[in-house]
């Protein structure tokens, strides 16, 4: 099952990776908050856990050894050639996007002075160096950075469960049928990164049964997503986190241990959990990015596009910068994500069951 | 392993040089840790005082007033006269003039939330007359500011959470539509049991200032509703929970009065709508000690009378207060606006708009219960 020129990554590395490339759970944005955002949320996981099953199952069955493979095998050269054109141009948006949100909440929080362009070019530089280790590089340091953020994370959500008032949560338990439908395609937003799973999975990279340790993963961000939530609201109420743009941080902000006097800034510590988090999930966006152009140009050698992608992704940051362009990415990343994860994966799922069974695996 | 301290040092290098960016020294830096705002005689302007540090071999404080139509426009000229950028990351409490806060005061605090560099913590509070006179009057080893916020943060028994009145709780509760109440801090010459009192005191000549809570002023979404003694701020804060400080007086039936402080509380509220109708309870459990010093007369029999007479003055005082609320103040102070809210959520966000006038035709049911610490001074 493993690759003789390369090491597998350990349970452990896959669940680390999967788990940072999603951010951890502290996504770049609740979408719109209502009442029904709990519901909704657990919807998205429902649906998002079935696309899980189902690209676990397609790479199992096709036995593949990456995401190439498992494209080419499942589409027609042409289509698949397309699609991992596409996906190209979408992790970099990704990539792009989540740059731009995070340089955005530095300057308003941390670095007020620092020109945007400083950050972003700073993030990805230093994700392009993450990125050009290789993937089996990128989990051992994604490994030792979690030890790195998990420590103040658990003090940031632990201390935010002590001071928030939980009757704010009550207000969750009751969905309005109103909202719900939109509330659920617009927390779809927490949801992005975990897209980067298939270009992890194939017997090249994965150990043999690592697939408890990529639901683990899937599970922790989720948990700490509805947890990091609760907290907003329950700091905020569902109204008042309505407001705020920067609701997760803003969370950390209100975070204060006795009063005036004491420890008060958390908001630095989100931000630096959030960066290492960003930096790898940047690195993650990159290397799915240089893979797709790989599968699109039939090429070996991902690192190659480097040049290509880096340098794109810091252009695209700093373009999205601006509203307009912002919100033409912010529909890219919605529309990419919801494709890959609905239509890409069910097909090639459901094309791999007919196939193999057909032909059976060996007929590959 | 030489690739990830490779990884760790070159992000430390990128982002630390991305940081140091148009950096400034902190002496070149003006700490504003108080804001004070007064109505002047000109109408739609009014006196922005700000207390700021003096970084010297020891921090001193200093307050200045300008006078602006705006804090924006205060703060630019602020800027100008100190030569520095004015950095509120300190800001520890905004004191409004009473008057300022009658008038409506919201609009000033938009521009304090708007700064990411404000701590949401920032006390609020309202002053018993001039701000300006509080700020300038109060000079203390930690600033007037800090001084005041102390004050508002010794009477918040939750720890900086709901029942303090800070820039986030305010904002939270305009999100909502919802009314609010300030305490008013006043300087005093001497304090009375039953008031919030700093360690933090100054003096001028023979006497010995200290800030207290001297009340609080009510608002309903839209406007000023109402005023509370310095009592019944007290008595206000046992419906917060967690009430560690006031002291409850009792009178027999020979007039004799006995003091006891309120060591803990715990306040449940609930809320039943049946057509419209809110019908809210709420109980009020305490537990208390006797107070040695104070008392007039003869103590109670024993442990179970002290409870019953407890109980008796804390209802009948805060039934009372409620009907004061109900009818007149609005829902803010007592915190059962935010019940309904939190409960009803629905229904709450599509009566809003007229939650005031549905509260004041609401029932109220009250429950008190007191535990004395059995200390061997009375009966068992």
């Amino acid at each position: 099952m493993v690759n003789s020129g390369q090491t597998a990554l350990s349970k452990w590395q896959s669940f680390v990776l999967i788990s940072m490339s999603a951010m951890l759970g502290l996504s770049l944005s609740y979408g719109n908050i209502t009442s029904s955002w709990l519901a909704a949320d657990l919807i998205c996981a429902a649906v998002f856990a079935g696309s899980f099953i189902l690209i676990l199952f397609c790479f199992r069955r096709g036995n593949f050894t990456d995401i190439v493979d498992a494209m080419y095998f499942c589409f027609s050269k042409p289509l698949a050639r397309v699609i991992f054109a596409l996906m190209s141009i979408y992790f970099v948006t990704q990539a792009a996007n989540a740059l731009s949100m995070q340089s955005e909440m530095i300057k308003h929080f941390l670095l007020e002075t620092t020109p945007s362009w400083v950050v972003i070019t700073a993030v990805a530089l230093t994700s392009c160096l993450l990125f050009r280790l290789g993937l089996r590089q990128l989990a051992r340091t994604v490994e030792l950075l979690l030890w790195v953020v998990a420590p103040p994370l658990v003090l940031l959500l632990a201390l935010g469960l002590v001071l928030m008032d939980w009757g704010e949560l009550a207000a969750l338990f009751s969905p309005s049928s109103d909202t719900l439908a939109i509330q659920t395609l617009s927390c779809t937003v927490s949801f992005w990164g975990f897209d980067a799973l298939m270009f992890f999975l194939g017997t090249k990279k994965l150990q043999p049964k690592a697939s408890r340790f990529i639901w683990a993963a899937f599970i922790t961000d989720t948990i700490i997503t509805i947890i990091s939530f609760f907290i907003t609201i329950g700091m905020f109420s569902v109204n008042g986190a309505v407001g705020l743009t920067f609701p997760l941080a803003e969370m950390s902000r209100a975070i204060n241990i006795g009063g005036v006097a004491l420890t008060e800034r958390f908001d630095i510590l989100f931000i630096i959990i959030r960066l290492v988090s960003l930096i790898v999930r940047i690195a993650a966006a990159l290397y799915c990015s240089a893979i797709s152009l790989c599968g699109a140009f039939c090429s070996g050698g991902y690192k190659k596009f480097t040049p290509i992608i880096v340098p794109a992704v810091i252009a695209l940051s700093v373009i999205s910068l601006d509203q307009q362009v912002g919100q033409i990415v912010d529909k890219v990343c919605f529309f990419g994500f919801i494709a890959i994860m609905l239509a890409v994966i069910p097909v090639s799922a459901a094309v791999c069951a007919i196939r193999t069974r057909k032909k059976g695996v060996s007929g590959r | 392993m030489r690739k990830f301290i490779a990884v760790i040092a070159a992000a430390a290098v990128i982002l630390s040089l991305a940081g140091c960016w148009d950096m400034e020294e902190i002496n070149k830096r003006v700490y504003v840790v108080g804001i004070g705002i007064d109505l002047t005689d000109n109408p739609g302007i009014f006196d922005y005082t700000f207390e700021s540090t003096v970084i010297g071999s020891e921090v001193s404080y200093k307050s200045t007033t300008v006078s602006a139509d705006s804090l924006a426009q205060a703060v630019q000229m602020f800027n100008k006269s100190a030569g520095h950028t004015a950095n509120f990351e300190h800001l520890s409490c905004v004191i409004i003039g009473r008057e300022t806060a009658q008038a409506g005061f919201m609009n000033h605090l938009d521009f304090l939330l708007r700064l990411a560099a404000v701590r949401r913590q920032s006390r609020v509070a309202a002053a018993s007359g001039k701000a300006k006179e509080l700020i300038s009057a109060g000079f203390s080893e930690r600033g007037a500011s800090a001084a005041v916020a102390d004050v508002l943060e010794s009477a918040d028994p939750s720890l900086g959470g709901s029942a303090a009145v800070t820039l986030q709780s305010l904002y939270v509760a305009k999100q909502n539509g919802a009314g609010y109440y300030l305490y008013e801090v006043s300087l005093s010459p001497s304090q009375s049991l039953g008031t919030v009192s700093s360690a933090d005191s100054v003096s001028s000549g023979d006497l010995s200032y200290s800030f207290v809570v001297s009340g609080a002023l009510s608002f309903s979404s839209k406007n000023y509703s109402g005023r509370l003694d310095s009592g019944q701020t007290e008595l206000l804060r046992l419906l917060d929970g967690g009430q560690t400080s006031g002291i409850i007086a009792t009178t027999d039936a020979n007039s004799a009065v006995t003091y006891y402080r309120v060591e803990s509380s715990r306040c449940f509220k609930s809320c039943e709508i049946d057509g419209g109708k809110m019908t809210f309870s709420i109980a009020l459990q305490m537990e208390c000690s006797l107070v040695d010093a104070g008392g007039s007369g003869g103590l109670p029999e024993n442990y179970s009378k002290a409870e019953a007479q407890i109980e008796s003055s804390v209802f009948s005082q805060m039934q009372e207060l409620l009907e004061l609320c109900r009818l007149e103040l609005g829902a803010a102070p007592t915190g059962l606006d935010t019940t309904v809210r939190q409960t009803h959520f629905g229904w709450y966000s599509s009566h809003t708009e007229d939650f005031e006038a549905l509260f004041s035709q609401s029932v109220i049911e009250l429950n008190v219960s007191c535990h004395l610490i059995r200390t061997g001074a009375l009966n068992a």
